[in-house]
């Protein structure tokens, strides 16, 4: 009983934590543009994670190796490197984006302006860094994020054509004034967003960090089996809700206050602030996720101690980063950059860093002195393989397509 | 032997080697030791020569597309040579033969 | 069984007998016998030796990150006698703890001057 609470808990706190400013943004500008034209985008994505993060927990829980390991031990030094600095980039831009998150989830609140909200957002981000616990942290804001919910039902209190959401879905073309150049795009933008690198280096750390042996694979896959499809679902709501709302008066989505509409204009005040307590939720446990994914990549690639579970004095280079990146991110922001577009960039970066850091784990997968018998099977394999190829393909368009589109245009 | 001026792997690994006969062998993938700590024999290869995802080992396996197309491209022509029939463009090897 | 210099030696993590990181291994110290063949003798740990084997530019900008801070002027890498290893698996297990050997310096010199310094830094793992 004690174990299914525990396994149910770690469900509930993957759903919970799937969502992060770049799934908020990809998917409510899309459903605005596109309808749901693009929800197969988000499906394979989706899937994609799956595929990705089960073997990097399996390969943390049965070697005990976590991803950024394996990068430089498998891709030699030089590579690693390459891909240390463009992984390390992106990761920290991307905790400056959820930083943003969070500044924007506070001016929606106080009205305010999010810039005078960073600099509190960032100290509380070293804060809970610095002091709060590992498991803490992840449940209370995994916990928190699942009251994006509200998303789900506020499409049942919309005045929802369900056949013609069907039909958006099923035919998967751009219409009206857009192109397959934007089409393309949000196809990245959206597929980025499921599968981003940091999420994987966190889950496999973290797996790493509490000690998860072959007795958690169960656990494991529960939480990506279970727990990232359903966190899927949320995000797809977010499309399907602008998609309702503004996708038929041909409006964009641009600003997180127009992501949250419809649940205002289907639940009230009260969705409303559940919507926004969703997004402060989602943004500033990525945020969190972000910001040790930071560090765990530098701290990996060099055989540093790392580690929330360990004193900070005994890695102190470690929770150097964590602070160092904590600022560089907040620097990013002051740099007065939209953090809507900042994540966009972000999405892109992500979309190309993600190939080198897949790579390694899916050969370790294959590895019968790291695994054992635990070696990926056929199904593993050939879905592997093929998200290798899917995601070849998306790194190779990412960038013309941001600059063919005016980065969404 | 005073730290930074000792013998290192990295020193001979890249390194170009040639055979008895002086024959251009490729360059040195990597090092094989034996129990006693004494490197016994080189991979050379002449292809690249970078890390190849540990598809050097035989006992990595699959996915096969991977796994041949790793082998095809990354070492091509690579091939275990006992040190005694080395010889180094500039090393130990060269100072020994 | 032989065992590759390259692939199951250099980019390994180390740990100790107790599981604590000790670092990568960023190169191995080799000694020519007098039979003219090279032995292993030791792992070297540090930006000073991953720095060396990176070479060019990027290879010294690696190795000053150590040896600004160091007291010394060109500081030797850490050196682990190959004897210490004691088994071999995914990672590098020593037979010793991690105390027993040089703490790195960027390490040390970090824990000084920023983390001592900010309340909380002992406070009990998590």
């Amino acid at each position: 009983m004690k174990r299914l609470l525990a396994v149910t808990l770690g469900i509930l706190t993957a759903i919970g934590g799937f969502v992060d400013i770049g799934d908020i943004v990809a998917n409510a500008e899309a459903g605005a543009r596109f309808g749901v034209a693009l929800a197969w985008v988000v499906v394979v994505g989706v899937v994609g994670i799956c595929v990705y993060a089960e073997m990097a927990g399996r390969v943390a829980a049965v070697s005990g190796r976590p991803v950024f390991d394996l990068v430089r031990e498998r891709l030699g030094p030089r590579v690693g490197l390459v891909n240390l600095a463009g992984s390390y980039l992106v990761t920290v831009l991307t905790l400056g984006a959820e930083m943003g998150g969070v500044a924007l989830a506070l001016e929606l609140v106080t009205s305010v302006h999010y810039l005078l909200f960073v600099p509190v957002v960032a100290f509380a981000a070293w804060v809970v860094l610095w002091r709060v616990r590992f498991e803490t942290m992840e449940r209370v804001f995994g916990l928190l994020g699942l009251v994006l919910v509200v998303f789900i039902v506020a499409l049942f209190r919309l005045p929802t054509d369900w056949s013609q959401l069907w039909g958006q879905a099923s035919h998967p073309v751009p219409a009206g004034d857009e192109n397959w150049g934007t089409y393309g795009f949000f196809a990245v933008a959206l597929f980025a967003a499921a599968m981003t690198p940091y999420e994987v280096f966190f889950f496999s750390s973290g797996a790493v960090e509490e000690r998860w042996s072959t007795k958690d694979l169960l656990t494991s896959r529960a939480n990506v089996f279970i727990g990232f499809p359903l966190g899927g679902l949320l995000s797809l709501a977010l499309m399907a809700t602008t998609a309702v709302v503004f996708h038929p008066l041909d409006v964009q989505v641009e600003t997180l206050g127009q992501t949250a509409l419809p649940v205002a204009i289907a639940l009230g005040k009260i969705g409303l602030a559940v919507a926004i307590l969703g997004f402060f939720a989602a943004t500033f446990g990525a945020a969190m996720e972000t910001g040790l994914s930071a560090g765990y990549t530098i701290a990996q690639y060099f055989g540093w101690a790392w580690g929330k579970f360990r004193r900070p004095r005994e890695a102190a280079r470690f929770h150097v980063v964590l602070q160092v990146s904590v600022l560089v991110g907040a620097i990013a922001l002051f740099t007065t950059i939209d953090p809507i577009m900042l994540t966009e960039y972000t999405l892109v970066g992500s979309a190309v860093v993600l190939p080198l850091t897949y790579l390694p784990i899916l050969v370790v997968a294959n590895d019968r002195d790291y695994l054992g018998n635990r070696v990926n099977g056929p199904l593993a394999n050939t879905l592997g393989l093929l998200y290798l190829v899917v995601i070849l393909a998306v790194a190779t368009a990412a960038i013309p397509l941001m600059v063919m589109t005016g980065v969404g245009g | 032997m005073a730290g930074n001026e000792s013998l290192r792997a990295s020193d001979l690994l890249g390194q170009r080697a040639l055979g008895p006969d002086g024959e251009d062998l490729g360059r040195v993938a990597d090092l094989v030791v034996d129990d006693d700590t004494t490197i016994v024999a080189v991979i050379v290869t002449k292809g690249p020569w970078g890390r190849l995802l540990g598809y050097e080992r035989s006992s990595a396996r699959g996915p096969w597309l991977l796994e041949h197309l790793a082998r095809a491209v990354l070492r091509r022509e690579s091939r275990r040579v006992p040190w005694e029939d080395l010889r180094l463009a500039d090393g130990p090897g060269s100072v020994a033969q | 069984m032989s065992v590759l210099i390259g692939f199951d030696l250099l980019d390994r993590q180390i740990q100790d007998c107790d599981g604590q990181s000790v670092g990568k291994v960023d190169d191995v110290e080799l000694a020519v016998g007098t039979d003219g063949r090279p032995r292993v003798v030791a792992l070297l740990v540090g930006p000073q030796a991953l720095g060396r084997r990176l070479g060019g530019r990027l290879g010294r900008w690696v190795s000053g990150l150590a040896g600004r801070l160091h007291p010394v002027a060109h500081p030797d890498p850490i050196r682990i006698p190959y004897a210490l290893i004691a088994k071999r698996t995914s990672s590098i297990v020593l037979s010793v703890r991690r105390d027993r050997l040089p703490e790195p310096t960027l390490e040390a010199w970090l824990r000084e001057h920023l983390i001592d310094r900010i309340p909380g830094a002992s406070h009990g793992g998590q």
